[in-house]
């Protein structure tokens, strides 16, 4: 089974849209987090978010690493599995 | 009594340090859920703010303006520290930073000479200073489930490893009469 399902990819991907205050409709996979004009606590919020949505949690080094919305997809499905 | 510019430097941080405090509070007492976490969180965030006005309250009845001042020290932090990325590493960034934020204001109120409106606005943001020490320590504790209490610890030194750097810059970055203030507290000072 693939790891990523759509359902869980579009629910991410609205997640992060929410907290951002950006329309669902200009997040894509390929959008680069930091085109968004977002500053580094819109980070934060979106990682709190997404933590308490998916009772996850992430490290330091997680968002460090993150680039993409597919990025951030893939982790919050990382740390999912992990659990 | 008037402020020299260096005394009107230093109360002008305070404030724009305070006002940062209260705008990161505030987003993320957005983002929490209902719990008693958010609880204080939002009483935090409120405190913040407030100590900010008292803060331009003070400038004020001693006959000057806040200065406008492009960085506080939260936005050092941040760089030197890292990003949070989970609930706890914010609450232990805050524990270290409101320590450092006690020490700063209680190193100040043991002055001489200073005047009334400065001591009065000193004590009375640290005794809310005393409270944010106390409810994040005590939801650190109450987080050793979930983190783990070694983790919760091993985060804690990081960050009070980032502190007394940006602390030391801080100091590099201003003259002698500030730096005098800000002089850089030994490990016995800070506990």
């Amino acid at each position: 089974m693939n790891a990523r399902t759509p359902i869980a990819t579009e629910a991410v991907r609205t997640k992060i849209a929410d907290t951002l205050t950006i329309p669902r409709t200009e997040l894509t996979d390929d959008t680069v987090l930091t085109d968004l004009s977002i500053d580094s606590i819109a980070l934060i919020e979106m990682a709190l978010e997404l933590e308490e949505d998916y009772d996850v949690v992430f490290q330091q080094s997680d968002l460090e690493g993150l680039r993409t919305v597919a990025d951030v997809t893939a982790l919050v499905e990382a740390r999912l599995q992990a659990t | 009594m008037s402020l020299t510019q260096h005394d009107l430097w230093l109360l002008s941080y305070y404030r724009v340090s305070e006002i940062s405090g209260s705008l990161f509070f505030g987003r993320l007492a957005r983002v929490l859920r209902p719990s008693a976490i958010q609880h204080d969180l939002s009483k935090h965030y409120a405190d913040e703010a407030q100590h900010a006005w008292y803060w331009t309250d003070c400038i004020d009845r001693l006959g000057a303006k806040p200065l406008k001042l492009p960085n506080a020290y939260q936005d050092q932090y941040l760089e030197a520290a890292g990003l949070p990325a989970n609930l706890m590493e914010i609450l232990a960034i805050t524990q270290v930073f409101e320590r450092r934020v006690i020490n700063q204001y209680a190193k100040h109120l043991a002055l001489p000479d200073l005047a009334p409106e400065v001591t009065d606005t000193l004590d009375r943001i640290l005794r809310d200073e005393r409270w944010h020490v106390t409810w994040v320590r005590d939801a650190l504790a109450g987080m050793e489930a979930r983190y783990g209490r070694d983790h919760i610890l091993a985060t804690l030194r990081h960050h009070r490893e980032a502190d007394r750097a940006v602390y030391a810059n801080t100091i590099a970055e201003h003259d002698a009469s500030v730096a005098a203030l800000f002089r850089y507290p030994t490990d016995t000072e800070e506990r």
